[in-house]
């Protein structure tokens, strides 16, 4: 203990001459650290050397675990710290340049100083780091807990039974009450925000798991993923050894992204047969796993786990349920020969999620109404690594390629009542037909069957070569990803439709969508120069990305787009004494993300108008006759581009006696992110004058040629993707933590982050005003085109204090988190309330909205759409806190015994809005856990 | 047969004539005349001050045979079962101190007149004063399907001519106001007590004498005039009826249907782009009136723009809209509606409803479908029509919940399981006696 003590300490005090400018003749010492299990480079670990006389010297390792300092030749002591590894400490003697590689040994499987929280990195980008310790503290259910660890986050209670889809850095839509609420709209970034799992990408990009619903406050609604990237409910902690997030920019070795990147690594080596259960008030889950190590020297190792989560939106209503199985298998092997490290690690995984919802009919009336939504994912991935870190130039060769298979299905019935007798289409082509008729009740099905079916390669290459006193280190690779969807599609009876309303689609085939490919290229060198103890590291790089094979009427044919990113990092030399240390950092960079099969193929709309509408008396079903003309209109937006996010961000990271804080102020700029915008067209049909027809002489249903009828025109909407979002993230975000503080062996950890999020339209909008003057349905006739922001401005500034006790002779970790949300607000954008011009259904063509005009057609008029005033009021919410309380207790050898209380305590005071009491109502939500490992 | 007098005595005769004395010293007259065991009780509230002529008619139940005779006159009858019915003219005054002339009526059904002295007693009511239309029956609930859901199509408005004479339904308005009773901002201008803000106006068409009404008799407006069982097993037939409003619409997703059989009524306006319906929860003001200007001139003049300030959690947020106004001189008869919990004012002013009425209690109620609203009986006519209780209060006027009368007559469903309506009433409560009738037959 003293001795560990002793290490610390010293690690903390760097020595006064460290400034001096080293000459050219003293030597250079090179350290590198790598994982003793894994063979990787050990980054961001504090490596001091120490002079009998006491002078210290100190440095960090960077990306690839390697570090260098030039000292004065002599015999030194060398120590390595880094909190999730054991301290390691060796003599060394230094008469030249020279070479230390140091294996450090995991400390996991020591009960002392675990690491509860995320814990931020000190590279080039800012990222969190999430340990498995983290991850059994916090007992999460799925990936989305993890999220609470992240600067600004919060505890949120699972919501298992519906989409989890990732918010970086921002505050994601809110209403003008400032609640959470799904906005298609602006989805881009979580849609653009890469997972990789053992460097496999989760591919979504030919999700199309919906139904006419999805777009509405429905059941389908809140489950839908389509062009929302991973649902992280499907994503088990279980067998996850860290997660790293990149809230920053990334490394152009990652690319299809707007946002950033989460990076899941598996637990790759021998363990104890662990099982979890886990209890909380709306889920059940179980879990096992293990690794076996297929020989003595630990290089054949295979791992094996499942899990199973069964969760309720409400316990008291089982009809309305989540369940989830995960099993994975993987093999990893190490091979060393010579100066060569060969690593393969292949995987097979299988992740099964199962959304059901049902009303009970037996009190219902018999009321059919259910929902069933599978999704099914095998993946087979492979990972090849050859590394060489002694070679002179080339230092690795990484290749990762993976196939995933998707089977989704999703199962929609539903007992429709239409309202007097209502008519459903009766074609799928365009043209005159006539409808069905429904009469009564019936139960509409709706089934989608997606086959998503993506894949993956990648390749990359190291090199390093030495300029001077400048160190570069460069990754170059390619990557390719294909994704198809070989699913039937929707399916589902026309004249049953899912919705009366429901017209606007019809069934359609995923097979026959082509495929999407994406190539990229990427290119980066990461420098290091030491001038003295001062470390000056940039990464620079440049990712391509195309589409190949797309066709020639896209606009984003055979066009690469350029993604240059740039980061920079200025370490300075410790200053005597105080045993701080201080680093600057700054990024700039562009991230791309291609739109997904649905943007670039989306359903077909139909446009449906009523030509002839007669329902006999006498023989409804025979007699009747509703005449439509259908019009299909396609909506591929054949100018759609990749939404592109530009991210800069300057930080600064202050280390003082073990003691750390970081400030990072982050700013990105999406104004492409995808969106469904409406648009018009304008149609003809046939007004046939239903008043000739005469009943007693029908013998069937009225011949049209025999009705007379009137040519008419109107208008009609329909949507179209287009990069017309606007996502404007900025914030600051900040961490503090202390060393343990050892008597009351807890440390504090302060982190939070303020987030101003602005998201709008970023093109002009067509907006149909309501109203029927004199008969005329104004919409029918007249739509306005408006240059405005309808969107809203977020904020939010919330902090998170996370005390962390551990007594380790006890077996016990003890946290207490006091999350407080500040503030949370949001404001309407000013918008204008004249349109720039209209559509007119006389011609479908655009015409400027001048005085003239509306003097000229006083229904014109109507088109100006009034915002009161106190719309654009800003709506803020009062502080709201909470404390929570998470204890792992080891009882034995065998067994942990977690619990966990969030929302304990609450400061969640009523407040007064516009003279209206608002109460707000918190209920804690606790769970327990036991893992066995045997 | 026996033969019974009934002696409207002497005393009588003193009552009248103290009536008489007393009319000159301002003295009202007691709220109950008698006359032998008969009493008559005057509404309350109003104060008869003198009565210029009254009568009984005794009308046998079995032979249908009428008699009439002055209030204190002697009049023979043979023993029987009869309806009695009051008619008056008098000169009274209302709470407000008002003096006007009006004719009370009222009467009682199946009376036992035996070997003894006549005991029973008749509630008067004032006949209402304006002579035309008065909604009778606002189905807006709608029916549920057979698995408990809403079915919308099948409501309707039924308007009864109370009068002694032939109406006519040309140019008669159904109108729906655009605010809910539930909602209450403070609008301005403030034109609630003399004009109603309405967001649809139908009008019956005609050149004025195309569409007479009897007296006694009433006329349908119905969202949809067809069989509405066709779609709706519960629903009933409206096929019928004697008008609909109809919404030409050729957007499939909110298509209406027009009747063959059932003419439409003349849409003047109505705010919404699809098909308009009855609040089925109760939450407008409905009224019949008669426009007095050609539909364009109307349209016109009769537009106008409110604001009001809404004042919700979010901020107060000034509202400006534009909205259609009936003066409330055109209104041939209103009510209002609500439900209990929610109630927050009455939209139509008390010279038109001083009350309001219902179909279920609170927002959302799922008890409220297959039932209307319906105006009570207060008596039938020597010729057998109902007068039918109008003192501008629909508190009062209104039964309230009622099985719809046009399910009564056709025996539908009155609940979503289709349990058939049995029986029928006059005014959803007073139940037509048609035992008497079948002992008639069988003599």
């Amino acid at each position: 203990m003293k001795k560990r003590a002793y290490a610390i300490i010293l690690s903390l005090l760097i020595a006064a001459t460290s400034t001096a400018w080293a000459g050219e003749t003293t030597p250079k010492l090179t350290v590198r650290l790598t994982d003793s299990e894994t063979g990787e480079g050990v980054a961001d670990a504090a490596i001091y050397v120490q002079s009998p006389e006491g002078r210290t010297y100190g440095t960090i390792s960077d990306t690839q675990g390697e570090a260098q300092i030039r000292i004065a030749r002599g015999v030194y002591k060398l120590y390595v710290s880094h909190i999730q590894y054991k301290s390691h400490t060796e003599e060394i003697r230094v008469e030249a340049d020279a070479g230390v590689v140091v294996k450090l040994h995991s400390a996991v499987k020591q009960l002392r100083d675990v690491v509860v929280s995320a814990s931020e990195s000190r590279g080039l980008s800012s990222s969190s780091h999430i340990g498995r310790d983290a991850m059994e503290h916090l007992q999460p259910t799925s990936l989305s807990d993890l999220m609470e660890l992240l600067p600004g986050g919060i505890s949120k209670d699972p919501s298992l039974t519906t989409a989890n889809t990732i918010t970086l850095r921002e505050t994601g839509s809110l209403d003008a009450q400032g609640q959470e609420s799904r906005n298609a709209d602006y989805a881009t970034n979580s849609l653009g925000t890469l997972f990789l799992v053992d460097g496999s990408p989760i591919n979504t990009d030919a999700n199309m798991q919906y139904t006419p619903e999805s777009g509405t406050n429905s059941v389908e609604g809140a489950r839908d993923i389509t062009n929302r990237g991973v649902d992280m409910r499907s994503i088990s902690t279980d067998d996850i050894e860290s997660v790293e997030i990149i809230r920053g920019i990334p490394s152009v070795e990652y690319g299809n992204l707007t946002s950033g990147v989460v990076n899941i690594k598996k637990i790759r080596k021998p363990t104890r047969l662990n099982a979890r259960f886990k209890a909380d008030s709306r889920s059940m889950l179980f879990s096992v796993g293990k690794g076996f190590s297929l020989d003595s020297a630990q290089r054949h190792v295979l791992n094996v786990d499942a899990g199973i989560l069964n969760a309720y939106a409400d316990p008291r209503n089982r009809l309305e349920n989540y369940k989830r199985a995960t099993l994975s298998a993987r093999y990893t092997m190490n091979k060393t020969a010579g100066r060569v490290t060969l690593r393969w690690s292949p995987a097979l995984e299988y992740t099964g999620s199962f959304d059901n919802y049902k009303i009970d009919p037996d009190i219902n009336y018999g009321n059919i109404d259910t929902y069933r939504s599978d999704y099914q994912r095998i993946a087979l991935t492979n990972g090849l690594s050859i590394s060489a870190p002694e070679f002179r130039f080339f230092r690795g060769l990484h290749i990762n390629a993976s196939v995933s298979q998707q089977l989704d299905r999703l199962e929609r019935t539903k007992l429709i009542s239409p309202q007097r007798a209502g008519i459903a289409p009766g074609n799928t082509e365009e043209g005159e037909w006539d409808a069905y008729l429904i009469f009564n009740e019936y139960i509409a099905e709706y089934m989608v069957d997606g086959k998503p079916f993506t894949a993956f390669v990648k390749a990359s290459a190291d090199f390093r070569f030495e300029t001077g006193a400048v160190r570069n280190d460069v990754k170059a690779g390619g990557e390719w990803n294909m994704s198809k969807n070989f699913g039937e599609g929707q399916i589902y009876d026309l004249s049953r439709p899912l919705n009366p309303s429901g017209w606007g689609t019809r069934p359609r085939t995923y097979y026959s969508i082509p495929a999407l490919h994406t190539l990229s290229f990427y290119a980066q060198d990461n420098i290091t120069a030491h001038a003295g103890n001062h470390t000056i590291e940039g990464r620079i790089g440049l990712r391509t990305t195309s589409v190949p094979g797309l066709s020639e009427r896209y606009a984003m044919h055979g066009r690469i787009y350029l993604d240059p990113r740039v980061n920079v990092q200025w370490t300075l030399p410790s200053i005597s004494r105080e045993a701080a240390q201080l680093s600057l950092s700054a990024g700039i960079g562009w991230t791309t993300k291609m739109p997904t099969i649905n943007y670039l193929y989306p359903d077909p709309t139909f446009c449906d108008i009523i030509q002839l509408g007669y329902y006999s008396q006498t023989k409804p079903q025979e007699y009747s006759r509703y005449n439509v003309v259908s019009y299909r209109q396609e909506t591929t937006n054949y100018a759609i581009g990749p939404a592109r996010n530009r991210k800069w961000e300057v930080r600064a990271d202050l280390e003082i006696k073990g003691n750390r804080l970081w400030v990072c102020f982050f700013n990105e700029d999406l104004s492409s992110g995808f969106r469904y915008s409406n648009t018009y067209g304008t149609y003809s049909y046939k007004d046939y004058d239903e008043s000739t027809i005469v009943s007693s002489a029908l013998t069937g249903k009225p011949d049209l040629g025999a009705i007379p009828y009137e040519e008419k025109r109107k208008l009609e909407g329909y949507r179209y993707a287009e990069n017309g979002s606007s996502q404007k993230k900025t914030g600051v975000e900040f961490e503090f933590t202390s060393q343990r503080i050892a008597p009351l062996r807890t440390a504090v950890k302060v982190s939070g982050a303020w987030f101003r999020s602005t998201y709008s339209n970023s093109r002009p909008m067509f907006y149909a005003m309501s109203g029927v003057y004199d008969n005329i349905v104004l919409s029918d006739r007249y739509v306005g085109l408006y240059d405005w922001n309808d969107g809203r401005v977020n904020g939010q500034f919330s902090t998170n204090i996370l005390l962390d006790t551990q007594i380790p002779e006890w077996g016990l970790i003890f946290s207490t988190s006091v999350q407080a949300m500040w503030y949370v607000s949001t404001q309407r954008m000013r918008q204008e309330e004249r349109p720039v011009s209209y559509m007119s259904y006389e011609d479908g063509e655009l015409h400027p909205y001048t005085d003239e005009a509306v003097e000229a057609n006083p229904l014109l008029a109507h088109l100006i759409y009034h915002v009161s005033e106190a719309a654009y009021a800003r709506y803020t919410i009062p502080p709201a806190i909470y404390v929570n309380l998470k204890i792992t207790k080891r009882t034995g050898k065998f067994l942990d015994i977690s619990l966990f209380v969030n929302k304990l305590f609450d400061y969640t005071p009523d407040f007064m809005r516009n003279g209206v009491l608002i109460r707000r109502n918190v209920s804690p939500y606790f769970g327990m856990e036991m893992t066995l490992k045997i | 047969m026996k033969l019974n007098t009934v002696k409207l005595g002497l005393a009588a005769i003193a009552v009248i004539a103290a009536v008489l004395t007393s009319c000159r010293n301002d003295t009202p007259i007691p709220r109950i005349r008698e006359t032998g065991g008969i009493k008559v009780v005057y509404p309350e509230g109003l104060t008869v001050i003198s009565v210029k002529e009254d009568t009984l008619t005794f009308t046998n139940r079995t032979t249908g045979v009428s008699k009439k005779a002055a209030f204190g006159d002697t009049i023979t009858l043979s023993n029987g079962l009869y309806d009695c019915f009051y008619n008056a003219v008098a000169t009274y005054t209302d709470k407000q101190g008002t003096a006007a002339d009006g004719e009370f009526y009222g009467a009682v059904t199946s009376v036992e007149i035996g070997d003894g002295a006549p005991d029973f007693t008749i509630e008067a009511h004032l006949r209402s004063e304006k002579g035309d239309f008065i909604i009778e029956e606002i189905f807006f609930t709608g029916t549920l399907y057979p698995t408990g859901k809403q079915y919308y199509g099948d409501g309707y408005v039924k308007i009864y001519n109370n009068t002694d004479h032939v109406l006519y339904a040309d140019g008669i308005a159904l109108v729906e106001s655009k605010f809910v009773s539930t909602i209450k901002w403070d609008y301005v201008p403030d034109i609630q007590s003399d004009t109603m803000t309405i967001h649809a106006i139908y009008v019956v068409p005609g050149s004025g004498t195309d569409h007479p009404v009897k007296p006694g008799e009433s006329f349908i407006i119905c969202d949809t005039g067809i069989d509405h069982r066709n779609a709706n097993s519960n629903s009933f037939d409206l096929s019928r009826a004697d008008f609909e409003w109809y919404d030409v619409s050729n957007v499939p997703a909110h298509m209406d249907i027009d009747s063959e059989t059932v003419p439409n009524l003349d849409k003047w306006y109505c705010y919404t782009n699809s098909f308009f319906v009855l609040h089925n929860r109760g939450f407008r003001s409905y009224a019949i009136a008669r426009v007095p200007l050609p539909k364009e001139e109307y349209l016109e003049k009769y537009w106008y723009t409110y604001t009001y300030v809404m004042h919700i959690e979010a901020g107060d947020f000034p509202m400006e809209q534009e909205a259609y106004k009936l003066p409330n001189s055109w209104i041939v008869d209103g009510v209002n509606c609500s439900v209990e919990t929610e109630r927050l004012w009455n939209i139509l002013p008390p010279s038109i409803d001083a009350g309001w009425t219902h179909c279920g209690a609170m927002d959302h109620d799922k008890t409220r479908y297959f039932k209307s609203v319906r105006r009570k009986m207060t008596g039938l006519t020597e010729d057998g029509h109902r007068i039918l209780q109008d003192t501008n209060n629909s508190t009062d006027d209104f039964n309230t919940e009622c099985v719809p009368s046009i399910i009564e007559e056709q025996g539908t469903s009155i609940s979503s399981d289709g349990t058939k309506a049995t029986g029928r009433t006059y005014d959803g409560v007073k139940p037509i006696e048609t035992d008497v009738e079948q002992e008639t037959v069988s003599q």
